[in-house]
C-alpha cells in the first residue's frame, strides 16, 4: 500500500501520490501567493453535491437516487413475508422435534412393558438387554437401528459373538419400536429374523 | 377387552375392541388385514403384562392385546 498512497521523494520526504488523493486534494495559491492544498477540490464536490436556487446545496441527483432507491423502492410486504414464512418454518421444525420426542418417549414405554424386570434394569442401566429365545441362544439388543442386534451364546451357552442387521424403516416409527420388533420377532421366529437378516 | 397397538411415526395408536361387539371386532379386523396383509406387517400376540409374544398373521378377537410393526429388512 505504501507504494501506492505514499511514496518518497527528495526533498519532500513522504508524501501522498496517487489518483485518489490527486482527486480528493487540490493544490493551488492563497491570495496572498502561498501555497495551499485543500480538499475543496470541485472534481469531488461536483460529484457529490450540487446547488440551486431553490436549495443551496443538495446532494446531486446522480447519486440520490442511488442510495436511496435500494430502500424506495424494495417491497416492504415481501420483506415481512419472508420474515413471516421462516418463522413458520422454525414453529414447524420445532413442533415436529417436540412431537418425535413424544414419540420416543411413547416407544420406550411400550417397550418398558414388554420387558421382564431383569431386561428392564438392563436398559435403563445400559440401553441394552439380552434376549433368550426357543433355541437357547441368547441375543443382546441395543438401542440402535441398524446392525445392534448380537448374538452372544450359542445353543449350548458358549459365549460367541455375531452382529446382525435386521430392522424396519425408522421413518415409520421410533427406534425404541424398531428394538421392541426385534425383541418380539427374535422370540417369536428367530429364523425369519436371522432369514431376514444381514450378518455384519 | 382386546387392544392394538399400531406403531408409527408419531408414537403407537390404540384400538380397541369388545370381542363380544361384532362391529367393533369388524372395525378391529379390518385395520389388521389393512396393515398385516396389504402392507405387510408384522402382528404379534402378547399379553398385557408383556412378556414373549407370539407372531400371528390372522386377527384374533380374543387376544389381550396385538401388537402391528412395520416390516423388518435387513440392512447392510
Amino acid at each position: 500500500m505504501t507504494g501506492y498512497y505514499l511514496a518518497t521523494g527528495t526533498g519532500s520526504g513522504t508524501y501522498y501520490r496517487n489518483p485518489i488523493w490527486d482527486a480528493w486534494m487540490v493544490s493551488g495559491t492563497t491570495g496572498a501567493g502561498f501555497p495551499i492544498t485543500t480538499t475543496a477540490s470541485t472534481r469531488v464536490w461536483d460529484g457529490w453535491a450540487t446547488t440551486s436556487a431553490y436549495q443551496p446545496t443538495y446532494t446531486a441527483p446522480s447519486f440520490w437516487p442511488q442510495w436511496t432507491a435500494a430502500e424506495t423502492f424494495r417491497p416492504q410486504r415481501p420483506f415481512a413475508a419472508d420474515r413471516r414464512r421462516w418463522e413458520i418454518q422454525q414453529r414447524r421444525i420445532a413442533v415436529g422435534r417436540l412431537r418425535k420426542r413424544v414419540a420416543d418417549r411413547q416407544a420406550e414405554k411400550l417397550l418398558m412393558e414388554h420387558l421382564d424386570d431383569e431386561q428392564r434394569t438392563d436398559w435403563l442401566r445400559n440401553e441394552a438387554f439380552d434376549v433368550r429365545v426357543p433355541s437357547g441362544r441368547t441375543y443382546r439388543i441395543r438401542r440402535g437401528v441398524a446392525g445392534n442386534v448380537y448374538r452372544t451364546h450359542d445353543s449350548l451357552g458358549r459365549f460367541t459373538r455375531r452382529r446382525y442387521c435386521c430392522h424396519i424403516d425408522t421413518s415409520l416409527a421410533p427406534t425404541c419400536d424398531n428394538v421392541l420388533t426385534q425383541k418380539l420377532l427374535l422370540e417369536a421366529d428367530e429364523d425369519e429374523f436371522l432369514r431376514l437378516a444381514n450378518p455384519a | 377387552m382386546g387392544e392394538l397397538r399400531v406403531m408409527g411415526a408419531k408414537g403407537d395408536t390404540r384400538v380397541i375392541w369388545n370381542p363380544r361387539d361384532p362391529d367393533e371386532v369388524a372395525a378391529a379386523r379390518a385395520q389388521f388385514d389393512t396393515l398385516v396383509k396389504e402392507k405387510r406387517f408384522l402382528a404379534f400376540r402378547v399379553n398385557t403384562t408383556g412378556g414373549k409374544g407370539e407372531q400371528i398373521r390372522e386377527f384374533d378377537p380374543e387376544a389381550e392385546k396385538l401388537i402391528i410393526a412395520p416390516p423388518m429388512a435387513g440392512g447392510s
